[in-house]
């Protein structure tokens, strides 16, 4: 049982380079809690510093409610896992997975109970158990690693691009299967990636971060339709979210959300009318999949060119033109068939429209 | 436009035979894609064409002329690979002047054609920098222009998508895609990845193995893939491939896999026999109601999320299959579902060939 904390963590990194900003964290226990972010964005420290391969300079960590801050590595009770596996090639598949646990005094019947669970687990062959680790492939050795990791309780497992390496026909069941033994087991996992898809796939929740600051934490639907501001709305989502510069008017008694050249939505939508009371600018932000599509004109959508199209899936990508300076992606069932000039019509529906400060990108 | 041909082609670096007897033709103007698994030939089949390497056998062609022979610098082709291969000492300007100082042009003609080809891929601001001050994607467009500047008719990308971060790669094949509608030019580039030849190409070549499986329209290698490789690479997430036996019962045909059974519309379409069942992704319907032609019970076992889609990997039967689902969706593994799907999206491959048998049935 662990619930980890992190409160205020801030590193610098030779006296200029600000890595963690007054990061604060509440992983509860037996979560999967992802660090997502672009390159940069301070994930690999805050994780070096959750393992104590760094010190902070600021702010505290927690286990269980102990301040475990200056504590050494070995005494926080925390299993890696890292990109390229850490395997003992002169070592039999057994004492790989074993070793961790022959610390722990347990009796020779124990530890071959416990093994024997961890090959269930994992699809590890067992009687493979005497061979030696040498000739295993770069999945079979992740996979090796993480059996290693999850074979008892620690505090924290954390997973540091565990995938990335591994071809991605592996990868998919080696992701089921860790996310499968981390619920049964009710560990603690912390899973830092650049990668959306294993974020939105694999976490309960995920912590979102940019230029070492935690921008978001939510669960991957909040993260994704809820998004705080602009950048995490374009970061999330393939293609991400379009922004479209708006101004706030006033016409005849209504506020009405415009651009010079099209009227985008004909009042502010009701869940943002009590902090948007006058004439301002914003940014509308909507997701590809939320635009609404016409091929007729019709009242209350705005006429637009198709300037190319792309099949994704069951569905058909379009990069329309609205104006000179605008274009937007819409995401429309194959059913529909526009094609590359065509004349089209969209609309967003006030629902599904976000609006972001237009010089912060925050969410209104 | 000049065509490309290539006539009987065989490439092999030592032992490996890199291309085994290859025959293709390009019409000018058209912008085809490599695709296929890593060593599979592409690059070499790039290099060929380049002049960078020489065929053991065959002839290549641009137009009826012979070129087999011919050095690069008399090819009217330039080619940009996937490390940009920029030079990282030098200012951006002097990277895209390059192919133009090896001609000797005079200066005031390299510095017009340079202004003219920044301008056009909007990386004028830029000219004066070094290199290694850019983004990837400036290098990129950096690494266009040197091969656009030497104004060939003939451009070759090799790969250079790849080990893009996701963000990037979106906005550069959105970039790429404008650059080259507005160019006339024959664009061939090699992707080991089938949506960078769904969303760009008009042309696929499927390179496996040294061979050339199928070059065709987009449509048409997607809607009637040659064989069972071609078929299951060209599409995302992959094709699911299940062994199946065609049979007669009770006077009607019948798709037999075990807990997947369809009945075969038309006697006409197929014959009794051993087949491969393919069922696109988006083909396969998930819900708890659904109105195909043919709905089976199926236990869900793992949903992943791929931006803004789901793959939902369901059992039916003895058999995993994936199902594409727009949006986001977050399953109980292990809770029950039905899967649908209609007779007329599913392919047939021939057991013993691999070949391809029909499309619906």
């Amino acid at each position: 049982m662990a619930e980890i904390r992190l409160e205020g963590i801030r590193k610098v990194y030779g006296g200029m380079v600000v890595a963690v900003d007054d990061m604060s964290l509440e992983i509860p226990h037996g979560e999967i809690v992802s660090l997502l972010g672009p390159s940069g964005c301070g994930k690999t420290t805050t994780m070096r510093l959750i393992a104590g391969f760094e010190d902070a300079d600021a702010g505290r960590i927690y286990i269980n409610g102990q301040d475990i801050t200056r504590w050494p590595p070995q005494k926080r009770n925390m299993a890696m896992i890292f990109q390229f596996p850490v395997v003992y090639d002169t070592m039999t598949l057994y004492e790989n997975i074993a070793m961790p646990l022959l610390t722990l005094n347990y009796d020779k019947e124990e530890l071959g109970r416990i093994v024997d669970r961890t090959c269930d687990n994992f699809g590890i062959d067992k009687s493979m158990l005497s061979a030696k680790a040498r000739k295993l492939s770069i999945s079979e050795r992740q996979r090796l690693s993480l059996a290693h990791a999850f074979a008892i309780e620690r505090n924290l497992n954390i997973l540091d691009e565990p995938f990335s390496s591994i071809d991605p026909k592996s990868r998919i069941k080696l992701s089921q299967m860790v996310r499968e033994i981390q619920k049964e087991r009710g560990q603690t996992c912390i899973f830092v990636t650049h990668s959306q898809s294993e974020a939105l796939t694999l976490s309960d929740k995920i912590a979102m971060m940019r230029d070492g600051k935690l921008l978001q934490y939510g669960t991957p639907d909040e993260i994704y339709s809820r998004p705080k501001n602009r950048f995490i709305g374009w970061f999330v989502g393939n293609p991400g979210m379009n922004f479209i510069d708006c101004k706030i008017q006033r016409k005849g008694g209504n506020l009405v959300l415009a651009t010079p050249a099209f009227v985008a939505l004909e009042r502010i939508p009701p869940e943002y009318s009590k902090r948007v009371t006058g004439e301002r600018a914003v940014t509308l932000g909507i997701r590809p999949e939320n635009v609404l599509l016409s091929e007729q004109e019709r009242e209350g959508y705005i006429p637009c060119i198709c300037d190319f199209t792309e099949r994704v899936g069951s569905r058909l990508l379009l990069n329309v033109q609205l104006t000179e300076d605008v274009n937007i992606n819409l995401k429309i069932p194959m059913t529909q068939s526009v094609g590359v000039k065509d004349r089209v019509y969209v609309r967003f529906p006030e629902e599904k429209v976000m609006l972001f400060d237009d010089k912060t990108g925050d969410v209104l | 436009m000049d065509r490309i041909v290539l006539d009987n082609v065989s490439k092999s670096y030592g032992p490996k035979k890199a291309l085994d007897n290859i025959s293709l033709e390009i019409e000018g103007g058209t912008f085809v894609c490599l695709l296929g698994p890593p060593g599979g030939g592409k690059t070499t089949l790039l290099k060929l064409i380049a002049g960078l390497e020489q065929p053991d056998s065959g002839k290549i062609y641009f137009g009826d002329r012979d070129f087999t022979n011919e050095p690069p610098n008399k090819r009217d082709v330039s080619m940009v690979f996937q490390d940009f291969a920029l030079y990282p000492h030098m200012s951006v300007f002097k990277n895209i002047a390059s192919p133009l100082y090896a001609k000797k042009l005079p200066a005031l003609e390299i510095e017009r054609k340079v202004q003219e080809v920044a301008s056009f891929l909007r990386i004028d601001r830029f000219l004066g920098r070094k290199v290694t001050q850019l983004s990837g994607g400036e290098m990129q467009r950096v690494a266009i222009g040197r091969a656009l500047a030497k104004e060939a008719k003939i451009v070759l990308f090799d790969e250079i998508f790849v080990n893009l971060d996701y963000k990037l790669r979106e906005q550069m094949r959105v970039e790429f895609k404008n650059l080259v509608d507005r160019l006339s030019i024959t664009t061939i580039i090699s992707s080991p990845d089938p949506e960078d030849a769904l969303s760009l190409a008009n042309k696929v070549a499927l390179v496996h193995e040294g061979a050339i499986l199928q070059y065709d329209e987009r449509e048409k290698v997607y809607n009637e893939p040659a064989d069972v490789f071609t078929g299951a690479y060209f599409g995302y997430p992959e094709m699911n491939m299940i062994d199946c036996s065609v049979v007669m019962k009770n006077g009607q045909l019948l798709i037999d896999a075990d807990s997947i059974q369809i009945p075969v519309r038309r006697n006409d379409t197929v014959a009794a026999g051993a087949y491969v069942l393919g069922i696109r992704p988006e083909s396969l319907l998930i819900g708890e109601t659904l109105s195909t032609p043919i709905v089976i019970p199926a236990k869900m076992i793992f949903t992943e999320v791929i931006g803004s889609d789901t793959i939902v990997h369901i059992a039916v039967g003895d058999h995993t299959l994936e199902a594409f689902v727009p949006g986001i969706h977050r399953t109980v593994s292990h809770e029950s579902i039905m899967a649908g799907l209609d007779p007329k999206d599913i392919y047939l491959f021939r057991k013993d060939t691999g070949l391809f048998e029909t499309r619906g049935v």
